[in-house]
């Protein structure tokens, strides 16, 4: 078959199969190249981690016991996560945040009601229960890759989602 | 433990990683050149105007016989009974099967099940099992109501139907809880079954939402009934062969929407906005999901009325007649969103299922298994299949909009009448990547 265009019966010019699909294999090509290289160094994403850092303090446990985690935790510092819940209204209020595979996550929890905070990440899931008017602590460690909520639980609002990875 | 607002189809705690940008970028890429590709280079004469492909007797014979069918259908009837059991004795935690047999199972499983099996749910639909079973008892023809459907009103019933299902997965408030899922179910079964008692049975193909998202993919699978016989078409060939009924552009339109909407009340926009207002959220999310359907209608009907400019035919038939080149996105769309809630979430359905009652049966073996959650450790497997499924469906979708094009337009105004379509292509798979990134 010619290369480029061709007579076919009636003698209509049509550009020969070949040209589809080599477009379309040239097309491909490059972006093969450029997801292997996109998969071998996992997300360049911007951190939007939230007040990294060591906290100056040692974090004073709550009540509410620690979950032991399941791997070791990772030289990456703990975040801290300042919650408030006042009027209604969570802040953060819907925040992503990227984190590592055994980074500890730290909550200082203030509301004006009795709340329960949920966190979905690890097995059967962390709760920080708060009371109306004394601030709470409580940290776990994320120990599974995945999208986690954090959310109040009788206010139904998601404070943060952490990405894990 | 599931909040209401969480936008995680219902049940599931574990999400997917955003994808990462570079594979936004990678997919965006891809999906312009091979749509401009497919615009200049692709062929100027229909391709697939004979359906061809590859006759089956004896597999037709043997998917025709009565004795197979019938056992077909009372075994995909007993599921069903077995699931309504789950449902009516069972108990109101979220290990009662039912919420998945629901959301997962049947929401996300038809997928697959369609296109690997083709028009499945529609010979085994347990709803006509059921109506077929009381016409039966009442010595009547089921295909006979008390009424006549009119044609035109093709599969509006069921797209608005498919609507009440995303208002459902999406929006109702307690949706995992037993008391909304039976009001909803019964609503669903006494709706299909009346209805096809005073229309005949062919109000089921109008009105029920499952079998028509069903019928509607299965239109994209290697099988294929032309004359009575089955077949084993190339996908494209049949897609292209395929005439929508009316209504289907509404349909297909809130599938899209439906998992868009889905995706969008992820983003952190969307959550902070939610929260900060005083309005109530059911307002915003039915709102939104709404919003996102007409999006989807609006924008695909536009691009096809464009096409009624080059011809004489009324620019309103195209909508129609162009339906079919949008199911890969869908198709697409729903592989990406869904895969890890079917991997994940419908293995622990099926563990569940042998304690529907939850009083500590085995019936089926399952009972004690462990759900494998392995592909949530492997985010970049995930990636790479969420983007395969985008781009691909898109690469699906643009040749059928153009063997579709060159069909129904003259040779000399393909170009001109299809780059809208295209472009609004273009526009729902950049947008189905953006979501996926979900800012």
């Amino acid at each position: 078959m010619p290369r480029e265009g061709y007579r076919d019966k009636d003698g209509t010019v049509r550009k020969s199969r070949s040209t589809v699909w080599s477009v379309m294999l040239s097309a491909t090509l490059p972006t093969y190249i450029m997801l292997s290289a996109c998969a071998a160094s996992p997300s360049s994403q911007p951190s939007t981690a939230f007040t990294p850092g060591p906290s100056a303090t040692p974090i004073s446990q709550a009540s509410t016991p620690t979950s032991t985690p399941s791997k070791t935790p990772s030289s990456v510092e703990a975040v801290t996560i300042d919650v408030t819940i006042s009027g209604g209204k969570v802040s953060p209020s819907g925040q992503k945040l990227d984190l590592a595979v055994g980074q500890k996550v730290v909550l200082n929890v203030t509301s004006d009601v009795d709340e329960e905070i949920h966190a979905h990440a690890l097995g059967d899931g962390y709760q920080l229960n708060v009371s109306a008017g004394k601030p709470a602590t409580g940290s776990f460690v994320v120990s599974d890759p995945g999208s986690f909520y954090v959310e109040a639980h009788h206010l139904e609002k998601v404070i943060v989602i952490l990405n894990v990875r | 433990m599931t909040v209401a607002l969480l936008p995680l189809h219902g049940i599931g705690s574990r999400d997917d990683l955003p994808l990462p940008f570079g594979f936004v970028i990678i997919g965006a890429v891809l999906t312009l050149i091979i749509s401009f590709g497919v615009l200049l280079f692709a062929w100027r004469r229909p391709r697939y105007s004979t359906i061809g492909g590859r006759e089956l007797p004896r597999l037709t014979a043997l998917i025709d016989n009565r004795v197979v069918r019938l056992v077909a259908r009372l075994l995909i009837l007993a599921a069903y009974g077995w699931a309504a059991l789950a449902l009516l004795a069972g108990e109101d935690l979220l290990t009662n099967p039912i919420f998945g047999y629901v959301f997962v199972w049947m929401w996300v499983g038809l997928v697959p099940i369609s296109l690997l099996f083709g028009q499945f749910w529609r010979a085994t639909n347990p709803l006509r099992t059921i109506h077929r079973g009381l016409c039966a008892v009442a010595r009547i023809d089921s295909s006979l109501g008390l009424l006549t459907l009119p044609r035109r009103i093709g599969v509006w019933p069921a797209a608005v139907g498919l609507f009440a299902f995303g208002w459902l997965e999406l929006v109702q408030p307690e949706r995992t809880t037993l008391g909304v899922l039976r009001v909803w179910a019964l609503s669903w079964l006494v709706i299909m079954v009346l209805g096809a008692i005073v229309f005949g049975q062919r109000w089921i193909a109008a009105a029920d939402p499952f079998e028509t998202y069903a019928s509607t993919i299965a239109e994209m699978s290697i099988w294929r009934r032309v004359g009575g016989s089955l077949r084993l078409v190339n996908p494209l060939a049949g897609l292209s062969s395929w005439l929508p009924p009316r209504g289907a552009p509404a349909a297909v339109a809130a599938l899209l929407g439906i998992t868009a909407y889905d995706s969008f009340t992820n983003t952190s926009w969307w959550i902070r906005t939610v929260q900060a207002s005083n309005a109530p959220p059911l307002l915003w999310q039915t709102v939104g999901l709404l919003v996102m359907i007409i999006i989807v209608l609006t924008s695909f009907s536009a691009a096809a009325r464009w096409m009624g400019r080059y011809t004489t035919e009324s620019s309103a038939a195209y909508p129609r007649l162009m339906a079919c080149s949008v199911v890969p996105i869908v198709v697409g769309y729903a592989i990406a969103h869904y895969a890890t809630l079917l991997i994940v979430e419908g293995q622990r359905v099926a563990i569940n299922f042998s304690d529907p009652l939850g009083r500590g049966w085995n019936v089926f073996g399952s009972a004690e298994m462990g759900v494998n959650s392995a592909i949530f450790n492997r985010p970049t497997a995930i990636a790479v299949i969420q983007l395969a499924a985008i781009v691909g469906g898109h690469v699906m979708a643009v040749v059928v909009a153009h063997e579709k094009a060159v069909r129904l337009l003259p040779p000399e105004r393909a170009l001109a009448g299809q780059w809208p379509m295209l472009a609004v292509m273009v526009g729902y798979t950049c947008a189905g990547l953006l979501l996926l990134f979900s800012p």
